[in-house]
């Protein structure tokens, strides 16, 4: 049997820039299991010691919250989720203090699939940026090449930029409002980064983010002959594929039509030219 | 003398080993969760609601969270009928528990077809939605009218031998008169209920968060309204009723089975807790052991009204 309910303890919790949070939490296994893309669904409550909280409890927000690996540290034991404070459930996260106990179900979904050569060029726009981090590291231990283009609102709201620097080859930051490498959006950035830039080998481009700027990334790789991997994002109720809510809109490359699939199960990485971008 | 309490419940022919039935639509046809739990272990598993054709289902967003609860507005996305019969009914029938298929149509002939198609199948009963709010035809249309349900129970009524349980809406006047027209018309037993009918609005687009508008809500939230009308049904039939609307713990399913029902449903728990069903399951045990109860079929109906 697979263990998927699963329960870690709270490191630290913090902001790095206004509404942006961080946690730290310890569980080997799930750290040890995590791939890039990945995502756990977070139980917005803390868990009471050794079981599920939402079992015997109603407390508010009711569903679980997917959020995404930003970092892991096998050796340690843990790793890190950032997410934005936008809602109930991210907002009661934030509040979780350090020793409390994390419920959760994963690691789920289908992650990036990282190329056997060449250079990964990881794409992100605002709180996209965050499943990126833990790719490039993966990307980097596995010898492979590695580029960030990462764009943010503005440079006060600009994170991680060192931690995409220490895992990065090249990196290229951009912004709405200017003041970092580039001014304009992430997919508008890549296009400037690639005239700019040769990276080594064949370039597969990973993307998450918004949808008009992986949008705009997918046709600009498409025209460029690069292959792409987007992150997409859909409401979700179980991560696990039992509810079928969370239906992304694809065309199997075999088969040509559009279909619904669960981006919790088999997303939320799908290759670009399956998306159905309307 | 301390006794291993017997958890066996029967729903007319069906004996199911314990009271506890994952519901439509929240466990898909077995498969996530058979590699998560011991499926043996549950009393039944009811298939997501298959339809004659496939369906791709509503477009997104298709759920949102609310107060103790959730909207959903899926719209019965599932591979039809004859890829069920195929692939996912054998699959569920070698998980060793009691299967039970949720089939929904757009018209009368399309329930008498599936009825017949089944028939000749393993599956151990029928379980007629009548209640998906999510559809623009058929299904919730039947359901919300005594004369609706009997006339679609008789209709399919001759067309199988399988138990018949009739999944019934909250969204209706008087859930013992169509609880009554279920039995009436040849139904062995009744499910209740099926989400209601809601709406979530988000106040910076005006829009509502649903793309479908409207969705069927679920959750702890109907606990109460899915408890009285299990209770004003269990006083106006004879055949079974199978409780569902909110269960999370055993205590919530204990509850059912006092209210009036002899097995439970447990739907949107599945969600939010992959062990659900386990979790409840043992709960019950420990309960019916606690209080020397030997059958836990006792419980039904058991109840004390003042």
């Amino acid at each position: 049997m697979r263990t998927l309910v699963r329960t870690g303890l709270v490191r630290s919790v913090g902001f790095m820039a206004p509404g942006q949070a961080r946690m730290v939490v310890e569980e080997p296994a799930t750290a040890s299991a995590a791939q890039p893309g990945q995502f756990l669904e977070i139980d917005c409550t803390p868990a009471a010691d050794g079981e599920c909280a939402r079992s015997a409890s109603l407390r508010a927000p009711f569903l679980r919250r997917p959020i995404s690996f930003c970092n892991v540290d096998r050796v340690a034991g843990t790793f890190t989720l950032a997410f934005r404070v936008s809602g109930a459930g991210t907002d009661a996260l934030s509040r979780f203090r350090t020793g409390d106990r994390l419920s959760f179900l994963g690691p789920l979904g289908h992650g990036f699939t990282l190329p056997a050569t060449g250079t990964c060029l990881a794409v992100g726009g605002g709180i996209g940026v965050y499943p990126l981090l833990h790719l490039l590291r993966a990307a980097r231990e596995r010898g492979l090449g590695t580029a960030a283009v990462c764009g943010y609102r503005s440079p006060e709201e600009a994170f991680l930029l060192d931690e995409f620097r220490e895992v990065s080859d090249r990196t290229f930051f951009a912004s709405d409002s200017g003041g970092l490498d580039f001014t304009g959006h992430a997919g508008a950035a890549l296009e400037a980064f690639l005239a700019s830039q040769t990276p080594a080998g064949p370039v597969t481009v990973l993307t998450c983010g918004p949808f008009p700027m992986m949008r705009a990334v997918a046709g600009l790789c498409a025209r460029q002959g690069h292959a792409c991997q987007v992150s997409l994002e859909e409401r979700m109720g179980c991560g696990t594929g039992i509810c079928l809510v969370c239906a992304c809109k694809v065309r199997s490359l075999e088969r040509g039509e559009p279909e619904y699939r669960r981006c919790c199960t088999e997303g939320p990485v799908f290759d670009a030219r399956e998306v159905v971008w309307e | 003398m301390s006794t291993t309490p017997d958890l066996t419940v029967r729903i007319g022919a069906v004996v199911l080993k314990n009271p506890v039935i994952a519901a439509s639509g929240t466990f898909g046809f077995g498969r996530e969760m058979a590699d998560v739990f011991d499926l043996s272990q549950l009393g039944g598993i009811c298939s997501k609601g298959v339809t004659p054709e496939p369906r791709v289902g509503n477009p997104p967003p298709r759920v949102a969270e609310t107060a103790s609860g959730m909207l959903n507005s899926v719209g019965l996305q599932n591979p039809g009928l004859e890829r069920f019969v195929s692939e996912e009914l054998p699959f569920m029938k070698s998980l060793g528990t009691v299967v039970i298929a949720n089939i929904a149509g757009n018209t009368v002939e399309d329930y008498q077809a599936m009825c017949r198609r089944l028939d000749a199948t393993d599956v151990d009963a029928i379980e007629l939605n009548l209640s998906c709010p999510n559809v623009k035809e058929g299904c919730m249309a039947f359901g919300s009218t005594p004369t609706g349900v009997a006339g679609l129970v008789r209709a399919v009524r001759p067309m199988t031998r399988k138990p018949l349980w009739v999944k019934l809406t909250p969204n209706t006047g008087d859930i013992r008169e169509t609880s009554i027209a279920a039995e009436a018309s040849g139904a062995d037993a009744v499910s209740l209920v099926n989400t209601l009918l809601g709406m979530a609005i988000d106040i910076r687009t005006r829009r509502p968060v649903l793309r479908n508008n409207t969705g069927g809500l679920s959750g702890p939230a109907i606990k109460p309204v899915a408890l009285r009308m299990v209770h004003e049904a269990y006083q106006a039939v004879g055949i079974p009723i199978v409780g569902m609307g909110g269960i999370l713990t055993g205590e919530d399913a204990i509850e059912f089975l006092l209210a009036g029902a002899t097995a439970v449903q447990v739907g949107t728990a599945n969600l939010v807790n992959p062990l659900a069903c386990q979790d409840i399951m043992d709960a019950m045990f420990r309960y019916a052991k606690e209080i020397g109860l030997e059958r836990i079929a006792d419980l039904t109906g058991a109840l004390r009204i003042w």
